[in-house]
């Protein structure tokens, strides 16, 4: 069980960070924006 | 024509006319729209199908008023126009979007569009508006003066667009071009000039429109793209100015007098009518109050107020709802993963506590945004501008100002776009760097939060929507006298800023739009919660969560036994946590870190929080709901974030077992957060639209205003208190 | 009896003026021109912000503020 748990954790950990580095790198390209309101030129991630 | 290449049509016409409304349309885009000259500051493109089934690229641009090109929005669009736009070849068709109570003064536009060669359609936009105040436009008869299809539309509600459809498809093939003015002997002179040096002379590829625009224009975009020298060229251009000022036409002058002398005859009896309405427009009779001296003013503060105030008092009962709602979450999470105790914290503590403290603003967030919506939809933005213009100009910024930094309160990075509007770059640099102080969104949380946990509870509603006012003012206090230093020590730009702005007529918001709006708004917000805050909250939750070694539980216990054995397993439990949160790798970085930030007042907890949200600033707001998560506060379960805020105690230090929030630490976190430029985003968008030494620039010297601002408010807080 | 040509920026609210000169060489004013204000155009002023500038003047059925600064560049006489 301790096993399953800490398997799990370290998937979602992996899973958020692998997530951010893609997103960051991604709004490096395209100069990016950052709030998510209607305004915003880029779509907010 | 090529038929390997999709055609494009762009949309031209004056400021406000509706361009975007009806790109909207046709396009079944949602691009911004709003009763104000400058809500398009960037070309934007669409997939428009005709009705034979063919598809073209529909083009959306800045409103200008005219081709010269002053300011950088109207530059794109002259760009576009021109062809020398970087990405797009010349529009194959321009549909003039005209607003029918400016017949005039909108085809002046079209009648320089047309020097470019270019085939046209006119839509007679805001049709509605002529049929309701009584006025008759035959558009048939312009139709026929004009030498282009004029069809009316009615953006707002779809009406025309069919025929306007039709319309285009025609005009694509039979290429209808605008009747040009015939120029009197001294114009067709000077631009025969032109044409012999610059053309056949120097082999620069130019069409007659570019010509004129060289010829009328004082300082023209054209001349810039020219491959002959500024020292070669600056003397030609002025001979042929002279040769215009010999003819008897003051160069300035010599085009608008021309082309409305031209113009006028074709629309003689159209305009007749249009005189005749002399009374006083219900818009102007609006203004009579809201742009008074005296009661102006009162209901401009009124209104903020009643914003700031409502954010309070009308969000109240769904917050409740989604707090209650997070509540229950976490509680049928935390029994369901009993087995796997770490996936337990990460879900309960991490994931729900995190991302659901943020969640809970989502309502005020809602209506902030609605009394923008209303502001912008109705036209009051610009009535605003004047009003506020004499408080800008001391600091050598100007009206124009005014709504970039209006919606940098929504957020800095679409209010650094909208000042391409202003024509002066000296006053847009001040602008852009300014710009981050004004308090956006993304810092609305932050308020909340504090507010709501040590203000709203003592003070009541009234003052915690003043305060919340005081917190949006700050920054605007502080970008003024900023403002001035720029200004004083920026060395001057050449040109003087030509400050005209439009007062649009008032109109009646569309409810449909506004909930549009709300409902984009919203769904980013939780879309943003559920990406971007929801990986940083699981990353942060890991640096607080570990390292873990089992041996310090059993140290603590075991001191714990020894000094006070009468504590209750709970108390226990909240020991051992506390111990495993300050020895986690965040807690170790922050307790190093805390010294900087101890003269604001703030413990390690409150430092982490800050340092973790450079790059978002609701960061914080997840890991402070972390943190006290996994601190195990003892009576933890029922509480919000706020109860929890407010009963936290300091640990050691001189001051152990105080309150670590109280007002003065309260009032200084919101004032760091006011100020500081805690938004990786904006940072981005300043290094692209100036430079990123400005982008740099600004960065450290709001941190740094930021804290000393804090330090400040704590210390004097403290020394009142 | 002559009409006395007056700057923009000295007339009263809410009468009706007619544009008698104006000078092309401000940015400001050529702007205006581009949109219609040219000799002869009829104009009114219908408002000032609170501390006299800007101010708002109307022709055309369109309603444009200009600085105080700008509008003494214009001159205008009387009509009614
Ligand atoms: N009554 C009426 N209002 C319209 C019509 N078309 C647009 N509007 C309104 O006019 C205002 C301006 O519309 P926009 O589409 O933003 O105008 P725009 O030409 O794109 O403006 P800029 O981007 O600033 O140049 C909005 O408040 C629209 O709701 C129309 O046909 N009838
Ligand atoms: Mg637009």
């Amino acid at each position: 069980m301790q096993y399953l748990d800490t398997v799990l954790v370290v998937i979602v950990l992996l899973g958020a960070l692998a997530f951010l580095y893609r997103l960051f790198r991604r709004k490096k390209k395209s100069g990016g924006c950052g709030c998510g309101t209607e305004q915003c030129p880029t779509r907010k991630p | 024509m090529n038929t390997d290449r999709q055609l494009s049509v762009a949309l031209i016409g004056n400021p406000n006319t509706g361009k975007t409304s009806l790109f909207n349309m046709l396009t079944g885009l949602q691009q911004q729209v709003g009763n104000y000259a400058g809500v398009t500051v960037e070309k934007k493109t669409g997939t428009w199908t005709l009705p034979n089934g063919e598809r073209v690229d529909l083009i959306d641009l800045p409103g200008t008023y005219n081709l010269n090109a002053v300011s950088l929005d109207e530059r794109v669009a002259v760009d576009v126009l021109a062809g020398h736009s970087a990405d797009a070849a010349p529009p194959d068709l321009v549909i003039v979007v005209v607003d029918v109570e400016n017949l005039r003064r909108n085809l002046y536009l079209a009648s320089q569009a047309s020097e470019l060669g270019v085939p046209m359609v006119i839509a007679l936009n805001c049709w509605d508006v002529a049929e309701r105040k009584g006025l008759q436009i035959d558009s048939k008869l312009l139709e026929q003066r004009l030498g282009v299809p004029v069809v009316p539309t009615v953006a707002r509600t779809r009406r025309g667009t069919g025929a306007l459809a039709e319309a285009v498809t025609r005009a694509l093939e039979t290429r209808p071009i605008l009747v040009r003015p015939r120029w009197p002997e001294a114009v067709m002179e000077s631009l025969e000039y032109l044409r012999d040096e610059l053309i056949t002379q120097r082999g620069e590829a130019l069409r007659e429109g570019e010509l004129q625009r060289l010829l009328f224009d004082k300082r023209s975009a054209v001349a810039e793209r020219l491959k002959t020298t500024a020292p070669e060229r600056e003397p030609i251009l002025r001979r042929a100015r002279e040769k215009l000022h010999m003819g008897g036409y003051q160069p300035d002058a010599a085009e608008s007098l021309l082309r409305y002398r031209f113009l006028n005859p074709l629309l003689n009896d159209i305009l007749e009518r249009q005189a005749a309405m002399k009374k006083r427009s219900t818009s102007e009779s609006i203004d009579q109050l809201l742009l008074h001296r005296v009661w102006g003013l009162l209901v401009f503060v009124g209104m903020m107020y009643v914003v700031f105030q409502s954010v309070y008092t009308w969000a109240g009962p769904l917050m409740d709802l989604i707090e209650g709602g997070v509540g229950k979450l976490g509680d049928f999470a935390g029994g369901f993963l009993t087995a796997t105790p770490m996936l337990q914290s990460l879900v309960v503590d991490g994931v729900i506590g995190g991302v659901g403290a943020f969640l809970v603003f989502l309502p005020q967030i809602l209506v902030l945004f609605f009394f923008i919506a209303l502001l912008e939809e109705t036209g009051y933005m610009a009535r605003a501008a004047f009003l506020m213009d004499k408080l800008f100009s001391w600091s050598g910024l100007n009206g124009k100002s005014f709504v970039p930094l209006l919606s940098s309160f929504a957020c800095a990075i679409p209010g650094i776009l909208a000042t391409r509007t202003i024509s002066d770059p000296k006053a847009r640099c001040i602008t852009i760097l300014i710009a981050p102080l004004m308090s956006c969104s993304a810092r609305l949380p932050v308020y909340l939060l504090m507010i709501g946990a040590f203000i709203e509870p003592q003070y009541g509603a009234a003052i915690a929507g003043l305060t919340l006012f005081a917190m949006h003012f700050i920054g605007v206090l502080l970008a003024g006298p900023l403002a001035w230093l720029l200004h004083r020590s920026l060395p001057p730009y050449v040109t003087s800023q030509p400050f005209v702005m439009e007062l649009p007529h008032y109109r009646v918001p569309q409810l449909s739009r506004i909930g549009h709006r709300l409902y984009k708004c919203g769904s980013e917000f939780i879309i943003r919660a559920g990406t971007v805050i929801c990986a940083m909250t699981i990353v942060i939750w890991a640096l607080l969560y570990f390292p873990r070694p089992p041996e310090l539980a059993e140290a603590v216990e075991a001191t714990a036994a020894e000094t006070s054995p009468a504590l209750s397993p709970a108390q226990l439990e909240h020991r051992v946590n506390a111990a495993y949160l300050e020895q986690s790798f965040m807690g170790r970085f922050g307790r190093t870190v805390q010294p900087i930030f101890a003269p604001a007042g703030y413990d390690w907890k409150i430092t982490i929080g800050v340092l973790a949200s450079f790059p978002a600033r609701e960061i914080i707001i997840s890991t402070l709901g972390i943190t006290y998560a996994l601190g195990g506060e003892i009576d933890e379960g029922s509480d919000d974030l706020r109860t929890t805020l407010s009963k936290a105690k300091w640990e050691s230090g001189p001051r152990a077992g105080e309150a670590v929030f109280n007002l003065p630490v309260a009032l200084s976190i919101m004032v760091f957060f006011a100020l500081c430029m805690q938004c990786g985003a904006t940072v981005a968008v300043i290094a692209k639209e100036l430079h990123w030494g400005w982008a740099a620039g600004s960065f450290f010297g709001l941190t740094a205003l930021a804290w000393v601002a804090a330090v400040l408010t704590y210390q004097i807080g403290m020394w009142l208190a | 009896m002559p009409i006395l040509p007056m700057r923009l920026d000295r007339i009263k609210k809410d009468g009706l003026f007619r544009v008698t000169k104006l000078d092309s060489g401000n940015p400001c004013i050529a702007r205006l021109m581009t949109m219609g204000l040219l000799p002869d155009q009829e104009l009114r002023l219908t408002h000032e912000a609170p501390l006299g500038d800007p101010i708002a003047i109307e022709f055309n059925g369109c309603q444009m503020s200009l600085r105080i600064e700008d509008a003494a560049r214009i001159e205008v006489e009387a009509i009614g």
